[in-house]
């Protein structure tokens, strides 16, 4: 199984880019949500106030 | 021709984009993460060697990918600035400033995982060479638009229009990327596969199939984050109109 994963002398620089690759993917997608949950409490708290 | 133009107008408006799209954004998730998940376990594990550069050329299936999407967000911002200097048009706006975020990632992501690749195959993480200098000013550019519209953010309008302007200029870049490597002496190598040229480094198709499959994840992916982000965009520029209210008191199953 471990020797799947050995890329001989460029383990370092082979999973040191795959993880900065997942990494800002899921840095992407975990800050695009976040904000839009944000704004959408916002609205709703102001929609709140409103009524 | 006329369902064409009429899908053009209706995309053209805030509400009918939020509404046509929000149908979007799943399916475009769902091929984003299962054509990654397959592209980097053939990349990684069943594609063959190369006969020069070992194992290390593996990172070809995040770099190259990556380094794709920097310049065609930076396409699309170029694209959307001109639309909202020229049409000042609303969704035009909301799709430049969702793109920034994203485009900068990805070029950020081109750096690092270039430079990973360089130290073996070149000795150094870094060297003033004309690509990745020219790819350095590509993230400062990403990072101009965003400052210029944050700098005047109590007046969206104002501040895109503004962040356009600078999105405008920043499109003489994208040609001195692209032939950069053939322009200048670099220590770079040529492109890996051209649109005219087909691919020019890559013969084997069992190197070549994960790459455009990387590259088919990373555009599914960035429509979803930048639908996203538009649709963040939309809702609080227009936080005052009525389909706002409508479309948040939806979102949380509540009547409007």
């Amino acid at each position: 199984m471990m020797e799947l994963f050995d890329m001989g002398k460029y383990d370092f620089f082979v999973w040191g880019s795959i993880g900065v690759f997942v990494v800002a993917l899921v840095l992407d997608l975990s800050t695009a949500k976040s904000s839009q949950k944000q704004v959408i409490k916002q609205i709703k708290a102001k929609i709140r106030r409103k009524q | 021709m006329n369902r064409i133009v009429k899908f053009y107008h209706e995309m053209g408006s805030p509400p009918s984009f939020y509404r046509i799209t929000q149908h979007w954004l799943m399916p475009m998730l769902l091929l984003a993460l299962g054509l990654t998940a397959y592209g980097l376990i053939e990349g990684l594990f069943f594609a063959p060697k190369d006969y020069q550069q070992g194992d290390s050329y593996r990172i070809i299936f995040v770099h190259v990918p990556a380094a794709w999407m920097s310049m065609f967000i930076y396409a699309i911002i170029g694209i959307c600035g001109i639309i909202t200097f020229v049409w000042r048009m609303k969704v035009a706006e909301a799709v430049m400033m969702a793109s920034v975020p994203i485009g900068a990632l990805f070029t950020a992501v081109t750096l690092l995982t270039g430079m990973l690749w360089g130290k073996p195959m070149w000795g150094t993480y870094w060297d003033w060479d004309a690509r990745m200098t020219s790819q350095l000013i590509l993230l400062f550019l990403y990072i101009g638009v965003a400052g210029m519209y944050a700098a005047y953010e109590e007046d969206p309008r104002k501040a895109a229009r503004l962040a356009a302007l600078v999105a405008i200029i920043g499109l003489v870049n994208l040609p001195i990327i692209r032939y950069s490597v053939y322009w200048w002496t670099s220590i770079h190598q040529t492109s890996s596969i051209t649109l005219t040229g087909g691919s020019e480094g890559i013969h084997s198709w069992d190197m070549l199939r994960p790459l455009l499959v990387m590259a088919l994840a990373t555009k599914f992916y960035y429509i979803y984050s930048m639908l996203t982000r538009a649709h963040t965009y939309l809702l609080k520029t227009e936080a005052k109109k009525q389909w706002v209210a409508q479309a948040v008191s939806k979102k949380s199953g509540a009547k409007p």
